[in-house]
């Protein structure tokens, strides 16, 4: 490239960048760098301990089940999600028309609505005693007594997957819509010549044209779904025990409830360098597909 | 012509951009003239949120040299919203906070003794102040760091004597055993024993954690060096909960109900029995209980004899809105008369029932509002008899009871999912909570 | 567009038409079950709200919720305001970023070196950052810079949150814009400013788009960074107004479902008027990334 047009190229991404790095990396760089004390904001001393607080951590079990809980909450959500929300959005493209764009607009409602709302109307409609799920469930005859969800363990962390999963779909929908409009009507007209019946069309055509939006859609889900914090926290608080706990609970909880920046901090950290871990996994699995776009 | 208007456009976005940011790096630098003390204030009754904008309208009137804002944030956000301004170097004057908050704060060395820095204004509060109250609230190594009109006092028991009176059952269960012989009978006709609050949330373990004090168990050893939650108190109040939770005298899903929704069951007399703190009585009515009902309140019933190492309490005393003044504060001189405004006798007489209901005055003058004696008449009747505060201690109060709060919950979790035995369980949690507590006294 | 060809498709699978509707129908249901339940509570009064066992439809239909929101805006929740915050910020947030992004995404799409390359990478490693790392240290910046409760703060902290994210869409949006128009321009004499003026930004239109209007949402429905960075009630934006009816003793669900209601209609109108924009917006910058 020519000079002037490089100088060019980087004038253009400057102002980004220069946003992204100090609200962005500045932070991560803190992280790491208190993570290396023992700070506890309670406690006026504090000292240099390298890599001791992480170690603490690791051993703690705490730590671990909360990392545990964070690898399926993620994974069950997204998938979940991503799934119902791919079938609704098969189906709202099969017409084009004022229903369908107005049932489109309505499928989006779940992502559009903030955090604390939806968390404390969910968490009412689990609720045991007063909660309308079990209260129809009862009336249908399809339960004796009153299902403890979000206070039991077995299906404490299932709930709040679910709704999880109910935010994302509408990601979804919109991802496998768009996609789905985006092949030519040709390629159903001659499968249908053909005598493809729907499900042959959906396994052999609708599918692979649609993988590639399908993966990048789950990666950017799974990033957007590790930074959820309130859903949690505003349902369960990681009960009942620790069945909940997932990293950015912990995180809060350390930071915030029991002044102890320096594991939040490190805690933070371990989580980024999974997350990139993960994503870095995920891409190069997903090479084939990247490469053969492109 | 559209390059031209492109060219517009960008100037004009331009433009605006550089305007926002101009304006407000530049609206920081005018100054104000009266002196301004800003307060933070978070949760409360409906009844309290309503009387502070007037509370503060007619301070700023009274005052004209001083303006104060207050501004309220959810309870929820009370943490986050101090550590942050604590980092950010960017603390309010005032805030309203639950006593137990102060061993935390004063670790971070932002809070002001009233004792050590106001002492004039310290000795003209004092005896308007219960003394049980003003001695041991909000008080470290002696020192007073924070000044409220009430406390929240447990453990308390509530009752529908209505109910029970139609199934046979009279008076109070004084004991464990006559507790759980009520929740039975309770039981048998229908309803449900007793509606337990275990959630995870703080007011749920500390009304755990007032029932063991109640008889005769303590956190830490007088000392304060070692963790004393494995003791035989502590033992005999999980064995309760975990009794009934065997016996099937609670409601389901006691795991996830915080003292709210356990309320709930009790005020809609679903439940014969309920417990929690002294406020129960102010959010019976916005719970869905029928508009004249009155509900009992009494002491929670005690293992007899007690098993508890130490002394029995009578309650625990826990600050629910005490001022208190950040130690970064510049303007120091004009947030302490709002201080003294807080603690004159006109405001403190709010919390007397008239327009507060529910919560038990931390101020004599208080309990003169003839409303108290209306709304409240068991703690009026036990005031009166000069019964109330006996054998009354404050609530714990040391830096990482909140981590420690979470590990009793673990434990009491563990033990109402069958996993374990109330002694294991919290030997368990003993040694979690020695670790947490060796960091702070080193 | 082909709509017709498209109901064409449909209606040779008669049988699987009822079979979708039904479908359709079961998942909807799911989806809009919570709002359906808002909107039922909000037509309750006080006591009803926590009866047990819960009702679907009000034995005695109130407005009184409705009343309580209205009037709440004088005491302490004044909505106009609130909302008016929410619109200030998102709409900022939206166009400084989308203004960001886009100049950044043409720059990585169209001049491409092994630096810019790593430059990407880094904008995807801030893609994974975990929220609770940034905030205190994110708040202590923007209280150096002397923006601590003021809607600026918020603004630039959204733009902050989103740009990573809106970054990547624009430089998919961008390099599926085929260069050799913009090429041809230049050599009849165009400047690059021309050319991108001109031609380039008006394919990227629909990206642009969904760029906007993505942010926006994201910035309506934030709490965590609002409820950090903003001090005093005149400030505050919806999330933090919503909080106000769930206080530690109770959750006023009655008022809570109007509000809840009342501030998804701005939301809902900004989509529907933008809805095509999106589905297109999506596809283009996920297929190429």
């Amino acid at each position: 490239m020519l000079k002037n047009q490089r100088i060019l190229g980087y004038s253009l991404i400057a102002p980004a960048m220069v946003v992204i790095g100090l609200f962005v990396f500045y932070p991560i760089f803190e992280a790491i760098r208190l993570s290396f004390y023992n700070r506890i904001l309670t406690i006026p001393e504090f000292s240099f301990v390298g890599f001791e607080t992480y170690e603490k951590l690791i051993a703690n079990e705490i730590f671990r089940r909360a990392f545990r809980n964070t690898v399926i909450w993620v994974v069950g959500s997204t998938v979940l999600g991503m799934f119902f929300g791919g079938i609704i959005g098969i189906i709202i493209a099969q017409g084009e028309n004022r229903i369908t764009r107005f049932i489109s607009l309505l499928v989006l409602i779940p992502f559009v609505m903030p955090d604390v709302v939806v968390a404390a109307t969910w968490a009412w409609i689990y609720d045991t005693n007063i909660g309308i799920l079990n209260s129809m469930l009862n009336q249908m005859g399809l339960i004796k007594e009153n299902v403890d969800w979000l206070g039991s363990a077995k299906l404490a962390l299932p709930a709040v997957i679910f709704v999880m999963a109910w935010r994302i779909a509408p990601l979804g929908a919109l991802l496998v819509q768009s996609s789905y409009k985006g092949i030519p009507l040709e390629i159903f007209e001659a499968a249908e010549i053909d005598g493809a019946n729907f499900f042959a069309q959906l396994k052999y055509i609708v599918l692979p044209l649609l993988k590639y939006a399908i993966i990048i859609g789950i990666l950017l889900t799974m990033m957007w779904v590790m930074q959820n914090l309130a859903i949690v926290r505003l349902m369960t608080d990681g009960g009942p025990g620790r069945t909940t706990e997932i990293l950015s609970t912990y995180v809060y909880k350390q930071n915030f409830q029991y002044f102890k920046e320096s594991e939040a901090s490190a805690a933070s950290v371990i989580y980024f360098g999974f997350l990139i871990v993960i994503s870095l996994s995920y891409l190069i699995i997903f090479r084939r597909v990247w490469v053969k776009e492109t | 012509m559209k390059n031209r208007m492109f060219k517009v456009t960008m100037f004009i976005l331009a433009s605006w951009m550089i305007i926002m940011t101009a304006g407000a790096v530049f609206a920081e630098k005018t100054a104000e003239k009266p002196v301004e003390v800003v307060f933070w204030y978070f949760g409360g009754l409906d009844t309290e949120l309503r009387l502070f904008p007037k509370m503060i309208e007619e301070f700023n009137r009274q005052n004209p040299g001083i303006v104060v804002k207050g501004t309220h944030f959810p309870w929820d956000a009370r943490d986050e919203k101090i550590m942050t301004g604590f980092r950010q170097k960017n603390l309010p004057d005032l805030i309203t906070r639950d006593s137990m908050a102060v061993a935390d704060l004063v670790g971070m060395e932002i809070l002001v003794a009233f004792d050590v820095e106001f002492p004039d204004y310290y000795n003209s509060w004092e005896p308007r102040f219960i003394p049980e109250i003003w001695n041991q609230v909000s008080r470290l190594d002696g020192h007073k760091y924070g000044i409220g009109p009430y406390c929240s006092v447990g453990p308390m028991m509530i009752f529908d004597p209505e109910l029970l009176e139609s199934l046979g059952l009279e008076g109070v269960p004084e004991t464990f055993e006559e507790f759980l012989d009520f929740a039975r009978v309770v039981k048998q006709n229908g309803y449900i024993g007793v509606s337990l609050p275990a959630s995870k949330a703080t007011n749920d373990m500390m009304i755990f954690m007032d029932i063991a004090y109640a008889n005769g168990g303590r956190w830490l050893s007088p000392d304060g060096k070692k963790v004393m939650v494995n003791g035989p108190a502590w033992v005999e109040t999980l064995k309760l909960y975990d009794q009934l939770n065997k016996e099937g005298l609670i409601q389901r899903g006691a795991m996830q109900t915080d003292y709210v929704d356990a309320l709930k069951l009790t005020v809609q007399g679903k439940a014969g029995l309920g417990m929690g703190k002294d406020w129960i009585n102010a959010i019976v009515y916005d719970l869905g209980a029928p508009a004249e009902k009155i509900f009992n309140l009494t002491r929670f019933p005690r293992k007899k004899p007690s098993p508890g190492e130490y002394p029995p309490v009578g309650l625990t005393l826990e600050g629910g809105s005490d001022m208190m003044m950040m130690s970064t504060s510049k303007v120091k001189d004009a947030a302490i008369k709002f201080v003294d405004h807080y603690a004159s006798e006109e405001v403190l007489r709010n919390w007397g029932g008239d327009p507060v209901r529910g919560r038990t005055p931390a101020s004599f003058v208080a309990y003169d509002n003839p409303a108290f004696k209306k709304y409240n008449p068991f703690l009026y009747q036990q005031f009166k008899a000069e019964t109330l505060f006996e054998d009354a201690i404050e609530a714990p109060n040391f830096r990482g009871l909140a981590e420690m709060y979470h590990i009793l919950a673990d434990a009491i979790h563990e033990v109402l999912l069958r996993n374990t035995t109330p002694q294991q369980a919290l030997n368990k949690a003993q040694k979690q909570c020695q670790e947490v507590l060796d960091r702070y006294i080193q | 567009m082909a709509s017709n060809q498209r109901n064409y498709f449909i209606r040779s699978i008669t049988v699987r038409n009822v079979l979708f509707w039904i479908i359709l129908a079961i998942l909807l249901l799911g989806v809009l079950f919570p709002i359906l339940w808002l909107f039922s509570n909000s037509f309750k009064n006080r006591m009803e709200v926590y009866k047990i066992p819960p009702t679907w439809i009000p034995k005695e239909p109130t407005l009184q919720a409705y009343k309580n929101v209205i009037a709440g805006v004088e005491q302490s929740t004044p909505w106009p305001l609130f909302i008016g915050n929410s619109i200030i910020v998102g709409v900022s947030t939206s166009v400084f970023a989308t203004f960001l992004a886009s100049l950044a995404g043409y720059g990585f799409a169209r001049f491409r070196s092994k630096g810019m390359d790593a430059f990407l990478i880094v904008i995807l490693f801030a893609l994974m950052l975990p929220g609770p790392v940034i905030i205190i240290p994110l708040a202590i910046i923007i209280q150096r810079m002397g923006l601590y409760d003021k809607l600026f703060g918020l603004i630039l902290t959204h733009t902050a949150l989103v740009l990573p994210f809106l970054t990547w869409l624009s430089v998919g949006n961008f390099r599926a814009i085929p260069p050799n128009l913009e090429e041809a321009a230049l050599l009849d004499g165009c400047t690059r400013m021309q050319a991108f003026i001109r031609i380039v930004l008006p394919m990227a239109r629909v990206g642009l788009a969904t760029s906007t209007i993505f942010s926006f949402l994201i910035s309506w429905g934030e709490y965590p960074f609002a409820l950090i960075l903003l001090g005093t009630r005149e400030h505050f934006t919806v999330p933090l107004g919503l909080a106000t009816y769930i206080t530690e003793f109770n959750t006023w669900w009655d008022q809570l479902a109007v509000a809840s209601l009342i501030t998804l209609i701005p939301v809902l109108i900004i989509l529907s008027i933008a809805h095509q924009h999106i589905r297109r917006g999506i596809l283009a910058g996920a297929t190429k990334g």
